[in-house]
């Protein structure tokens, strides 16, 4: 089922408002109770929950040609248990975009997750949103988590895969090899060098 | 320089090399790790079974109820290591210590290696050291977890000894070395044994054809090698399967698997951002400064034939690390390689699936290499002008490796959940089936659940040792689970006596790994089978939902296994 977009709230950069979980703390050490190993109570115990720790910020791009046709893109994504609804945009309004780029970005900050599902959806002119990829995907770096996705063609449509993502400065594929290419450059230094004291030795 | 000032100043300096290059892992080591693939879990996992009280060939506590057999552990050394520590020492200190000092005592010894044997002078000896504590190979090491491999002082130790063995110039005593080194090589991982035979085979066939070999050394390393060697073999026959089963589930001969495992020509210089994409972080750089001194050390020690072994040993291990088919980026060159052959030996193959990992006996050569021609440039032109090599070395390790940067931060915790259920029943975790374009997911997953066990000793229907995740109690009893569930005729008190027969005190659901629809239907037909769920949970990082199984009597373990062979003829 795909979601209206119209009627979420724009959600970017924070969580959806959500009711308080009621809390029950677990007692410490090595004398709670145990769940099993006994009969089941005739009155089903009261589910007990233990809240999510720490703060993650997770970041999403996609890069899209503008040849794909839609005009936005939105995550569907579960994290913790909880759905939310994530607008992408490119129009510059978050930090580290660049407006009109085709690269749309969000952002979602939650308690730390390992994982998470995502769901990208793509949203063409009086049309029904596109799904355009869903997967699992690992968010479990502490400070920092970027999820890219790139829009490609198969056959007549457009479907999107997941792609390695270069820091936010960085927003284009060539970056992806500048590891490798600084280390050519390095090598080239190296090797000039040692050719320089090599070659030096035959100097009379 | 003294030996008393030359070894503390070599230690201190792998050392701060050892703490820049897993930064920040020094910082916090037992609270985070700094892996991105998912085989620091199962390490973490095995020292905490091997450390266990009543451990032994076959640990009950993970593939519950049948056991898992431990024959095929990788390493021996470091369950000796766990063995030892026993269950006093958190598992987690494991993987820290051996990120921070592996590197120092394998440096260290490879720098003895270039020094004793090949005859290089320090501090130009350390070019070994970095270039083999440091490689492409121990990048991928802590990246991707087996980080055992990080303490390899056995390779240096034994080229030295079996260059001597082999150079005529060994005793029975270097012999007996050489057999031990080798034995331990062999302990320390598969790979690393591998990767010793290499070094036999090369100097043992060069001092074949000098006719320099020694056979009263030979003699002596084959006494203590032969036995440890067949005892192993023994080892890893007595239990498993003939032929290694595949992680990814797709067709495939082992050339294509062992194709994914070998080094491509664009991993010997560096790395990129599909690297560390997922599964493997596959690197084999030896750094540029060894070599590029290896590649000018024949015609500046031309005359020196241990130099010569020790290029033509790193010479033959880079051509074999490049596998089955030569492939410059991904697969797109796919010309046939020297490896292709053992494609004919199918399932003897299959167990060979990372030719790539012989870059650590290339690592090793190229930087004794590497080391004897800066000690030439040093004594020809002073050290004023070799200092900068020296430099270059140790930017070299950041700068084609890519560490620190390539690590996470990621925490260690532990879901309490587990916790909750009684110690003497095993909790069965409940998820999807991933497809093929998602398997790293079901590693990751499964393997994130076996290091857990660290911190609440529960046992678990999953598989721990190995890849092969999709088999198994967990696989068959969950598969069992969630069709009963789903099915129109659920039998609620059915479902219940069968897991409790089978010794399992909860089912611990992993929601946000199922599709929405699923989730939902799962979550419904468990609550109507098993009840409410008795815990939610979204600390450690994962949302779990635990449903608690009655549990009237003791676990009968003979009884569970028998229940669970029954179930699994009839389910697969």
């Amino acid at each position: 089922m795909v979601p209206e977009i119209a009627e979420q709230p724009p959600i970017r950069g924070t969580d959806r408002p959500s009711e308080p979980e009621p809390t029950r703390p677990i007692p410490g050490g090595g004398e709670q109770p145990s769940i099993r190993g006994t009969e089941r109570p005739s009155e089903p115990e009261p589910t007990r929950s233990i809240p999510g720790g720490g703060e993650q910020r997770i970041l999403f791009r996609v890069t899209a040609p503008s040849t794909a046709g839609f005009d936005n893109y939105f995550l569907e994504l579960t994290r913790l248990g909880e759905d939310q609804l994530i607008r992408l945009s490119d129009d510059g309004s978050n930090p580290e975009d660049l407006a009109f780029d085709g690269v749309f970005s969000g952002a979602h900050t939650g308690h730390y997750a390992r994982y998470v599902t995502a769901r990208l959806f793509g949203h063409a002119p009086d049309q029904e949103p596109t799904l355009l990829y869903s997967g699992v995907e690992r968010t479990d770096d502490v400070h920092e988590v970027i999820l890219g996705w790139r829009l490609i063609r198969r056959d007549q449509d457009f479907t999107a895969v997941r792609a390695p993502a270069a820091y936010p400065g960085n927003i284009t594929e060539v970056h992806l090899g500048l590891p490798l290419l600084v280390a050519f450059g390095w090598g080239g230094f190296v090797l000039a060098y040692v050719g320089f004291l090599f070659q030096r030795r035959r100097e009379p | 320089m003294s030996s008393w000032v030359r070894t503390p100043l070599t230690v201190i300096f792998f050392l701060a090399v050892s703490v820049g290059f897993s930064w920040p892992l020094v910082t916090d080591p037992t609270g985070l790790h700094i892996s991105r693939q998912f085989d620091i879990y199962s390490l973490v996992w095995l020292v905490q079974a091997v450390g266990a009280d009543d451990v032994g060939w076959n640990f009950s506590g993970t593939a519950w109820p049948v056991g898992e057999p431990m024959n095929r552990i990788d390493s021996f050394v470091l369950a000796a290591m766990a063995r030892v520590g026993g269950s006093e020492v958190d598992p987690w200190v494991y993987p820290a210590m051996l990120i921070l000092l592996g590197p120092v005592l394998s440096g260290w010894a490879a720098e003895r290696f270039a020094a004793r044997h090949l005859g290089a002078a320090w501090p130009w000896s350390l070019v070994a050291g970095l270039a083999f504590a440091f490689s492409g190979m121990a990048t991928t090491a802590v990246l991707e977890g087996h980080v055992y491999v990080l303490f390899d002082p056995w390779l240096p130790l034994l080229a030295g000894a079996w260059l001597r063995v082999t150079g005529g110039e060994g005793r029975l005593r270097d012999g007996l070395l050489a057999g031990l080194w080798w034995t331990l090589a062999l302990l320390t991982s598969a790979y690393i044994g591998l990767g010793a035979t290499l070094i036999v085979v090369v100097f043992g066939l060069a001092g074949l054809w000098s006719r320099s070999l020694s056979w009263r050394g030979a003699g002596a390393a084959a006494a203590v090698a032969v036995p440890a060697g067949l005892a192993y073999s023994w080892v890893f026959q007595s239990a498993g399967a003939g032929s290694r089963a595949l992680s990814r589930t797709r067709a495939g001969e082992s050339i294509q698997v062992m194709d994914a495992g070998a080094m491509h020509l664009d991993a010997l210089a560096g790395w990129h951002g599909f690297t560390d994409f997922g599964m493997h972080s596959m690197t084999g750089t030896v750094g540029f400064v060894a070599l590029s001194l290896a590649l000018f050390a024949p015609w500046m020690r031309w005359h020196d034939r241990r130099l010569r072994r020790c290029l033509l040993l790193g010479l033959v291990a880079v051509v074999l690390a490049l596998g089955p088919r030569l492939q410059l980026h991904h697969d797109d060159l796919r010309l046939f390689w020297v490896l292709h052959p053992l494609g004919w030996f199918q399932d003897l193959s299959s167990f060979f699936q990372f030719p790539g990992r012989l870059m650590w006996v290339a690592a090793l050569a190229l930087g004794g290499a590497a080391a004897v021609a800066a000690t030439h440039l040093a004594r020809v032109h002073g050290a004023v002008w070799a200092a900068p090599l020296l430099l270059m070395a140790v930017a070299d390790v950041c700068l084609t490796s890519g560490m620190p940067f390539r690590g996470q931060q990621v925490h260690r915790g532990s879901p309490e959940v587990y916790e909750l259920v009684s110690a003497d029943r095993a909790v069965l975790d409940l998820m999807p089936d991933f497809l093929p374009l998602q398997s790293d997911l079901a590693l990751y997953t499964n393997n994130l659940g076996c290091a857990h066990q660290a911190s609440h000793r529960r046992a678990l229907a999953s598989r721990c040792l190995g890849t092969t995740v999709g088999t198994g109690p967990r696989e068959v009893v969950g598969s069992w689970l969630s069709d009963a569930v789903l099915s129109e005729q659920a039998d609620g008190a059915a479902i219940v006596e069968e897991l409790e027969a089978l010794g399992f005190g909860a089912v611990v659901m992993h929601p946000d790994l199922y599709s929405r629809g699923d989730r939902v239907s799962m979550a419904e037909g468990l609550a109507a089978a098993l009840g409410p769920p008795a815990v939610v949970s979204k600390d450690g990082g994962e949302h779990l939902v635990m449903y608690a199984v009655p549990g009237r009597s003791p676990v009968d373990r003979a009884e569970a296994q028998k229940r669970y062979e029954a179930m699994e003829a009839a389910y697969q």
